[in-house]
């Protein structure tokens, strides 16, 4: 109708940013390191959808993970230890405008964040939420985390990690109001760069735990995985992570999963030695605490003045 | 770069007839502009800009350098889609200033800056030289006209060309056979300059004078002759280094109007009644190139010799347009005249008319300046009733479709009628090419060509293509289930818009949906359409005198579409007819197979029954009644590895690859998709290694390292994405070793 095309909308941005606009400081992890792959998919991610850098917000905690603000060319807050959640949420809870990436390691986010893990899964914010699991304390030297596999020699247990692992997805999936459980490994780039993707995408709090690993003090952790690639199960399925076949060929390994079976994603996750990766579980009609929390913003200071003011009016005597 | 005129920023918080409002919010809308206007003596008629870019970046392969191109040529079409030709025309270096300001103002570093500047130098190869760039102004319908008006005029100057080189050559041979019959030919002085300075040197013209004896048998033309001869080489002579292209006449009413500027390349004209002035500035034309024509004619008989002045001289005398053919014609400058729509329906319609049916070519254009036309004679229907005159309905938001008109009329020699709407009224708030887009869609500007040339009946005369959905009475899309009227349209229309009011409250009872009152009019209830903005839909109760031109403009489109042969009610009464009576055979046909094949089938089971039932004996006293039936095979449960399990089957079955093995063990390459961008390689090399734009790696120069640099940065790799290929040092020291290390990668 009125001769216009199907490609009828011309909407220009004004502004094209190039990888370079989302670059920080010079990264400076160790060489051979996982972080580098996810801090170049998340660049990625958002030139591909052209996200102002000023409209972007990194939050990290304590950690190697923690340096991940520092290179992202964009707002970032390095916070305290264990509590990149709660800044995240802070930030979402009155900017709803800008896009919130959070970098956590398996001891920021699964030992001394645990308190903030569970309720910020719980309000579901819309943000990404990146653990970095490289089963080790590695900023401070090798010492065992709670992710950190039984028997593996550390400098806090020189004779083998005593207690059995903390499985992130099992714990994250029994948490009330998840939303959207993914799990990656920064080894493959296409894979990893797919699940964020799809993270970024989702309305919610997005949790993916990445398989990171640690050159200098876990670099056998992920071996035998990288060796054997059979040895981990990709999940499939049309609403999971799209990854083109070229570059997971060599993941003969494949099961197909809804991500909508919640009783089912808990299963893979808890299935013993299982490596799976892909989409577990998602809920797109979770409620996100963000829409309430947001109520008002529109106010100018004179309203939110008048509305003060009738508040402490009926203490008045 | 050129921002767009506000008048094309959105409508947002306007209230838009319901099938506007989803465009009213967009920033931008594609609509075909710029226009690419290839020079005049080359290529097509004209190329939407947009078409180009998308077909150019379609061969840009996959990446970010892509989408920083696809995003830039947006930029591109954006800016210049409604710029409206200011500054230099030139396409080429509109193009280049503007990709400036677009990388200016994006500030890239200097990599995706080179990228982007190499990506689009290549675009500008393709734009030829010469060509030029129009957007959709206030001067689009003037910008296409003239554009088809100078590609007549180049055809007809090198068309020209190409006739006067040959006969200009045919008159200097005869002048020159004149001069050899003169004495003064064998004079020392002519033979000297005949050989040149260095002949004669070697030669005594004056003795040579003596020798040269006059030709037998040739008798020297009357002087007359010579002198009509001489004056013809003079003049064609001039004709031919003239290159000054003979300039279209634009007559319009003046002012403000576009077609007054002066240039674009006419001789513009400006007087209160431009009708008036159209037949007096062709004859002028025809005036202009009578002498040369004539000199034309008068030279193809001199050079075949058959020019006789007696009976010749009478003739060239008057020889005028009614004389010219068809390629002569094409030598006169067209004249184009402009003027109001309104203003001609008012006062101008006789002075129209005497165009029309006259005998010259003029092209008259008659700007509307509204949507609608109320209680007036629509000026293309009247233009028809000439029926010797080319009319079209057009508009420039669809260039294509007016350019063509232009060039038909023009092409065939006919005075030529085009009514245009450009859209760019005041105060519409949306763009004026959506505007104009509404009015055809409403049909109050239905878009036709009508060529009194192109057949004998209207199926051949009549084209009504271009406009959407023509068996409706309007398109579909309408909020209320009409379509999208005048009435809708009117509201675009600030001269109309009074005519559509607030329903005050005692009338709310009474509002029926325009579609439902035309169904059944009644006094007792009041149409009205749907308008959406900010606050929701909103009612307004059109106008009886709107509803009038509703029902007129219906009618209207309902006798165009006829004439163009849709839904043409004779056509589909005979459809109809021819339908049924083949209905009616294939019936009676159907039923006589029916009768026979009954009759065989009876015959044949006659026949075989004896033999069919002694088969059936023999075969049940062959049969095996204790053997276990075979059951059906179960269909395939889907399982969850099955196609890895096919695929492996598939490669396993495929031919082993050889040549790609072959190709690798020779050349290194990374599989960068893979790559994780961990440093590992680069921290080796960083001449053999670096980071395309996806900051991944890639070799930068196999030369820059060693043999062992690469094995080392491919065992070191976490992603196994570093294949190093064959070494190309044969020499270098440790090199079997390295090999052996190789294999695994290679």
């Amino acid at each position: 109708m009125f001769g216009l095309k199907p490609d009828w909308s011309l909407e220009v941005p004004p502004r094209y940013f190039t990888l370079e606009n989302y670059e920080g400081g010079e990264a400076r992890w160790c060489p051979g390191c996982g972080d580098l792959a996810v801090l170049t998919a998340v660049q990625r991610i958002c030139r591909e959808e052209q996200i102002p850098p000023e409209k972007i917000v990194a939050v990290s905690g304590i950690g190697c993970a923690g340096r991940f603000p520092h290179y992202m060319g964009t707002y970032g807050f390095h916070g305290l230890h264990g509590r990149a959640l709660p800044v995240a949420c802070g930030i979402r809870a009155r900017r709803p405008d800008l896009d919130v990436w959070v970098a956590t390691g398996d001891g920021d986010c699964c030992s001394i964040g645990a308190g903030h893990w569970v309720h910020a899964i719980r309000y579901n914010m819309n943000m990404v939420v990146m653990l970095f699991d490289n089963n080790i304390y590695g900023l401070t030297k090798k010492q065992t985390s709670p992710t950190t596999k039984p028997g593996e020699s550390t400098n806090t247990h020189p004779r083998g990690a005593w207690l059995p692992a903390l499985d992130p997805l099992s714990t994250t999936l029994g948490f009330t109001n998840a939303s959207f459980v993914a799990q990656t490994i920064d080894w493959n780039p296409p894979h990893l760069y797919a699940t964020l993707k799809a993270a970024h995408d989702h309305e919610g709090t997005s949790f993916v735990r990445i398989l990171q690993r640690c050159p200098t003090y876990t670099s056998h952790i992920f071996e035998q995985l990288q060796d054997d690639p059979s040895m981990v199960t990709m999940l499939t399925h049309p609403n999971g992570i799209q990854v083109e076949e070229r570059s997971t060929k060599m993941f003969t390994t494949r099961q197909e999963h809804d991500p909508s079976n919640l009783s089912g994603a808990r299963d893979i996750a808890a299935a013993p030695g299982a490596m799976p990766i892909g989409l577990l579980y998602k809920d797109a009609s979770a409620p996100q605490y963000d829409t309430y929390s947001a109520i008002g913003l529109e106010k100018t200071d004179q309203e939110k003045l008048v509305a003060i003011d009738a508040a402490l009016d009926r203490f008045a005597i | 770069m050129e921002q767009p005129p506000s008048t094309t920023t959105p409508g947002q918080g306007k209230l838009l007839p319901a099938a506007l409002a989803v465009f009213g919010t967009a920033s931008h809308l594609r609509i075909g502009y710029p226009l690419l206007l290839p020079p005049p003596d080359q290529g097509d008629l004209l190329h939407p800009l947009p078409d180009l870019l998308q077909g150019w970046l379609d061969e840009v392969p996959e990446g970010p350098s892509r989408q920083l191109l696809g995003d830039t040529l947006l930029r591109l079409e954006a800016g210049l889609a409604v710029a409206n030709g200011a500054g230099t025309p030139d396409a080429g270096q509109r193009l280049r200033e503007a990709i400036d300001a677009i990388s200016e103002r994006l500030s890239l570093s200097d990599e995706p800056a080179t990228e982007l500047r190499e990506g689009l130098d290549g675009l500008l190869t393709r734009v030829p030289e010469g060509a030029t760039l129009v957007g959709y102004g206030p001067a689009a319908s003037r910008d296409v006209v003239l554009h088809v008006a100078r590609r007549y005029q180049a055809e007809a100057r090198i068309r020209l060309a190409a006739e006067l080189a040959p006969l200009l050559a045919g008159i200097e041979d005869l002048l020159s056979v004149e001069r050899s019959l003169d004495p003064s030919s064998r004079e020392p002085g002519a033979l000297t300059s005949s050989v040149g300075s260095a002949g004669a040197r070697y030669l005594d013209a004056a003795a040579l004078s003596g020798v040269v004896g006059r030709k037998r048998g040739s008798k020297a033309s009357s002087p007359a002759r010579i002198e009509r001869l001489k004056g013809l080489h003079t003049r064609l002579t001039a004709a031919l280094q003239d290159t000054t292209p003979q300039r279209t006449v634009v007559i319009s009413a003046g002012g403000d109007s576009p077609w007054a500027a002066g240039d674009t390349g006419c001789e513009v004209l400006a007087h209160p009644e431009p009708l008036s002035q159209a037949w007096e500035a062709f004859e002028r034309g025809v005036a202009a190139r009578v002498e040369l024509l004539r000199d034309v004619r008068v030279a193809r008989l001199e050079i075949v010799g058959a020019y006789d002045a007696e009976r010749h001289d009478r003739l060239v005398q008057s020889f005028g347009w009614a004389d010219f053919s068809a390629q002569e014609r094409r030598q006169v400058a067209p004249v184009v005249v402009v003027q109001g729509a309104e203003d001609v329906v008012v006062g101008g319609l006789s002075e129209l008319c005497r165009l029309l049916a006259g005998p010259y070519p003029i092209q008259v254009v008659l700007e509307r300046k509204g949507i609608g036309l109320l209680g007036v004679a629509d000026p293309a229907m009247v233009g028809m009733a000439s029926s010797s005159a080319f009319v079209q309905r057009s508009t420039p938001a669809q260039p294509d479709h007016l350019a063509a008109g232009v060039d038909r009329a023009l092409s065939g020699d006919l005075a030529g009628l085009h009514v245009v709407f450009d859209g760019h009224l005041e105060g519409t708030g949306i763009s004026p090419w959506l505007v104009a887009q509404a009015a055809v869609t409403c049909r109050s500007h239905a878009l036709f060509q009508f060529d009194p040339s192109a057949g004998e009946g209207w199926d051949g005369m009549m084209d009504v293509s271009g406009n959407s959905d023509p068996e409706a009475d309007w398109p579909a899309g309408g909020d209320d289930g009409v379509g999208f009227t005048v009435a809708h349209a009117a509201w675009l229309d600030p001269k109309l818009r009074s005519l559509l009011r607030h329903p005050a409250d005692h009338e709310t009872e009474r509002l029926v949906p325009l579609a439902d009152w035309l169904e059944s009019p009644s006094l007792d209830t009041l149409p009205t359409i749907e308008l959406w903005g900010p606050g929701g839909a909103e009612q307004r109760i059109a106008d009886p005198e709107l509803v009038r031109t509703v029902l007129g403009v219906r009618r209207a489109w309902r006798l165009l579409r006829e004439l163009g042969g849709v839904a043409n009610g004779y056509a589909l009464a005979a459809a109809a007819k021819v339908r049924t009576e083949a209905d009616a055979e294939a019936a009676a046909e159907r039923e006589r197979s029916e009768v026979a094949q009954a009759e065989a089938v009876a015959e044949a089971l006659a026949e075989g029954a004896s033999e069919a039932i002694g088969r059936l004996a023999a075969s049940l006293l062959e049969t095996d009644f204790t053997a276990t039936p075979r059951a059906r095979p179960a269909p395939t449960t889907p399982v969850v590895s099955e196609p890895v399990e096919e695929e492996e089957v598939a490669v396993e079955a495929a031919p082993a690859p050889v040549a790609e093995d072959d190709d690798d063990d020779e050349e290194a390459w990374i599989d960068a998709a893979l790559c994780t961008s961990c440093n590992d390689c680069i921290d080796i090399n960083p001449q053999l290694f670096g980071y395309d734009a996806n900051k991944q790696a890639q070799i930068l120069d196999p030369s820059a390292g060693t043999y062992e640099d690469m094995v080392k940065a491919a065992e070191k790799c976490p992603s196994r994405c570093i294949h190093p290929g064959a070494p190309l040092d044969p020499d270098e020291p440790g090199l079997e070793a390295l090999l052996a290390r190789a294999e695994k990668f290679r």
